[in-house]
């Protein structure tokens, strides 16, 4: 199955997707694991809950 | 003249907060002392460019943001890591503890409550500060050009003369130890 990816394979998907665009055949992958698997997503909501944080403190800090 | 006498006795409240700022991007003592001091002093020198349309503190955040990037250019040696670091290592610590053998995770996953009401957010920003603090200064100041000085990939690897290669490892490295802490801290408290 070539767009089979593990959960430490979708999780460095995820993390390069914070500043890289991904390829099309990447990003097809990932959703795909994204939708059969229970963790992935956990690790996803964390990674958008810390990216709003992160600019919530600062507007905070700069205002 | 007394306009800048104004200014400079508004300067002084807002200084410990321009240089909890400057040290969390710089993770160096001296070099945010210095990048505070070089701001307050283009706002003494030219309170003119202040034209009363933001708040003070805005004005003087945006100057600097700009100190703060001359003083990671003046050392970018130290604040880049070398490129020998074992970039292309996969053994992270952290990465063994997360996941098994086959690819999988470990254990599962906490769900985070999302720090949404006031009181919540607070206590996640005071995490997030724990949390960044115990990042390797040189990890922290990369995802802080990254996320807080809104700095492209490109710019900073230009800007620090890395590859992106070894960017794109640190970064890495930078958001799972981050989640890491905020899981242990954040979540482990809730």
């Amino acid at each position: 199955i070539p767009l089979h990816r593990t959960c430490k394979e979708a999780t460095h998907l995820m993390l390069s997707a914070q500043d890289q665009p991904l390829s099309g055949r990447d990003r097809i992958a990932l959703e795909i694991h994204l939708w059969m698997c229970d963790n992935c997503p956990r690790f996803e909501r964390q990674l958008k809950t810390i990216r709003r944080a992160l600019s919530d403190w600062r507007n905070e800090m700069t205002k | 003249m007394h306009a800048a006498i104004s200014l400079s006795d508004q300067l002084i409240p807002l200084r410990a907060d321009l240089l909890r700022y400057a040290k969390l991007q710089l993770r160096n003592d001296a070099w945010a002392e210095d990048a505070v001091s070089d701001t307050l002093l283009v706002a003494l020198e030219q309170p003119e460019s202040f034209d009363g349309r933001s708040q003070l503190k805005t004005w003087l955040i945006g100057i600097l943001k700009f100190k703060i990037l001359d003083k990671f250019r003046a050392n970018a040696r130290e604040v880049a890591l070398p490129e020998s670091e074992d970039v292309n290592s996969d053994s992270d610590a952290l990465e063994g503890l997360l996941f098994k053998a086959d690819g999988h995770y470990a254990t599962p996953l906490n769900e985070w409550t999302d720090p949404v009401s006031q009181l919540n957010r607070q206590e996640f920003f005071v995490i997030l500060e724990t949390c960044m603090d115990k990042l390797p200064a040189q990890l922290s100041r990369l995802f802080m050009m990254r996320e807080w000085l809104e700095l492209s990939c490109e710019d900073i690897c230009k800007e620090l003369k890395l590859t992106s290669t070894n960017f794109y490892v640190q970064m890495h490295r930078a958001r799972l130890r981050l989640r890491e802490c905020l899981d242990l801290n954040w979540y482990g408290n809730q």
